[in-house]
């Protein structure tokens, strides 16, 4: 051999050699080699003591080895994975557990081979398995949601995809599983969040309706108030004329509220509808001024206006008209003397229109309350003013609506300038 | 007001189921000189148009049945000419509305509550 083989005395071969020779104990060993193309191959060797001397099996099995690192390098692909990989068989026994299975259930080192998924998953659930596997094994895939149980005895919701495989004839069950608490979260939130705009928008539609209802007896007080007034049943003396005047006006003022009430609600439905057309806003304001004229003459103020001959706007003219009359009646409400200057001026895209008093004004500590629902401003040594505490706060979601804005600025005890800006053309709010 | 003979007395037909409107309503024209038909349901005020040609129709949109929309359609539909004026009765809830009352065939609209200082002149302008 020494012939044959010279130099084979110094490998570690040699030694096993004379090792198996000398104790009759056979020894295997693997060894990488080059192909004469260069590509690596490994063989397996094994000795063994015969009565002649020793036997050398050798075998190649680079094909075996490479089958082996396929596996290995699988494994590692598995155990990098974040979703939790699960082998069972028909019977529930886990077979294999990827790492992120282990982290997601607090277990480590293949604590969870040989554990029964029944006992790892909560009761609820559970109960539900068996009949899952029957469908998993008739279908080969599904797609189920459960709950699993932590080392601690926690738990959390999971979302599995369930394969039916074979191994050497045995049907076998991968889920593969992802911890949904997350969504599970973001899912109530949503529904929560879609149960209070439901609550939100049935409110909404109860005003809605009520106030219909309220509406109707209003129409034959404000008709018939205003038929008896005109003198039409017959002839009314002076105190007959300023009691039913009272009536009238307090039904107006009810008329007004319900209104209000119904547009507030409509606006927080998001319900409210618009009529865009283009109109000419100087006739508007001049429209607006005429019907306070009696109102202004009869707390003695001017009204002033101060606008081109014609002002092109195209937008919801009747909302336009609601808003601006609100800021006009507060004016006059709040100004016991001197004038009310209304002023409509346009830029090219947007157009502005502000009424301006020379009323009680409004402390600084008030100005953020402005346009808050039901919120009314009292003013020591005013009497409180008839209103609803709805019109700044309809008219500033009105305005917002048609794409612009109501502005207030004040000085107390001087007076007030409430300035609108509306887009000439309206373009979605 | 402009009193007319009885036999040129101009006939309205009021289409409405509220029993104190329609009061009001027949009250202020009849006062003023129009000779009233009245109709409580959409159903009958199709019939009653048809058959009458009244002057003019004042339709109230929320009724019983077929509703002051379906009502106006349906009179429409069943004149030659479709030259009776319609004017619709319109709450401030339907003010949105004011296109569908128009689509129907409705000539305008007069909006609840009437103003009895206001409804003739408004009435006088549709009728012809």
């Amino acid at each position: 051999m020494m012939e044959c083989y010279p130099g084979i005395e110094n490998t570690e071969m040699f030694g096993f050699l004379r090792r198996c020779m000398k104790e009759h104990i056979p020894h295997h060993m693997e060894n990488e080699f080059a192909f004469p193309d260069g590509s690596k191959g490994w063989y397996e060797l094994s000795i063994y003591a015969v009565p002649e001397g020793v036997a050398i099996l050798s075998q190649d099995i680079t094909e075996h080895k490479r089958a082996e690192k396929e596996v290995q390098f699988k494994g590692v692909l598995l155990d990098m994975a974040a979703d939790s990989v699960l082998v069972s068989d028909l019977s529930g026994r886990i077979i294999y557990a990827n790492k992120a299975a282990e982290e997601l259930r607090g277990y480590s080192g293949g604590e969870l081979i040989g554990q029964d998924l029944h006992k790892l998953t909560t009761p609820e659930y559970a109960q539900l398995l068996n009949g899952r596997v029957a469908e998993i094994n008739q279908k080969g895939v599904l797609t189920y949601e459960s709950a699993h149980y932590r080392h601690d005895g926690s738990s959390f919701p999971i979302e599995v995809h369930a394969h039916l495989i074979e191994r050497d004839g045995e049907k076998l069950i991968l889920r593969i599983g992802r911890d949904i608490t997350e969504r599970k979260r973001a899912e109530e939130r949503e529904l929560e969040l879609a149960k209070a705009r439901e609550i939100d928008r049935l409110k909404s539609m109860f005003v809605a309706s009520m106030s219909h209802e309220l509406r109707t007896p209003l129409n034959s007080i404000i008709g018939f108030t205003g038929i008896l007034l005109m003198g039409m049943a017959g002839e009314l003396n002076e105190e007959q004329k300023k009691q039913l005047a009272m009536v009238k006006s307090s039904a107006g003022h009810l008329l007004t509220l319900i209104n209000d009430v119904i547009d507030v609600s409509k606006i927080e439905a998001e319900k409210i509808q618009l009529t865009i057309e283009e109109f000419d806003l100087s006739r508007l304001v001049k429209e607006i001024k005429d019907s306070f004229a009696v109102a202004a003459e009869e707390k003695a103020l001017k009204i002033s206006v101060e606008m081109p001959d014609k002002a092109a706007v195209k937008s919801d003219e009747r909302r336009i008209k609601q808003i601006i009359i609100n800021l006009v009646s507060n004016a006059i409400k709040f100004t016991d003397k001197g004038e009310i200057g209304i002023r409509v001026a346009g830029n090219g895209k947007r157009v502005l229109i502000s009424v301006k008093d020379t009323g009680i004004g409004i402390k600084n500590e008030d100005m953020g309350r402005l346009f808050k629902q039901f919120s009314r401003i009292l003013v020591e040594g005013q009497p409180l003013q008839e209103g609803t505490g709805l019109g700044l706060y309809l008219s500033q979601k009105l305005a917002r609506v048609l794409g612009g804005e109501i502005k207030a600025e004040s000085e107390f005890g001087k007076g007030s300038e409430f300035t609108l800006t509306l887009p000439l053309e309206y373009k979605g709010g | 007001m402009k009193k007319t003979s009885p036999e040129q007395r101009r006939r309205i037909l009021i289409v409405e189921d509220n029993e104190k409107n329609m009061y009001l309503m027949n009250f202020l024209l009849t006062k003023s000189g129009y000779e009233i038909i009245k109709c409580g349901s959409g159903e009958e005020a199709v019939e009653t148009a048809v058959k009458e040609k009244p002057d003019l129709v004042i339709m109230d949109i929320q009724l019983p049945g077929i509703d002051g929309l379906e009502a106006t359609k349906r009179i429409r539909a069943s004149e030659a000419d479709g030259s009776i004026p319609i004017v619709a009765v319109t709450s401030y809830a339907m003010t949105g509305d004011k296109e569908k009352v128009l689509a129907a065939g409705c000539n305008g609209y007069i909006e609840k509550p009437i103003n009895p200082e206001t409804f003739l002149a408004e009435v006088q302008k549709y009728i012809k």
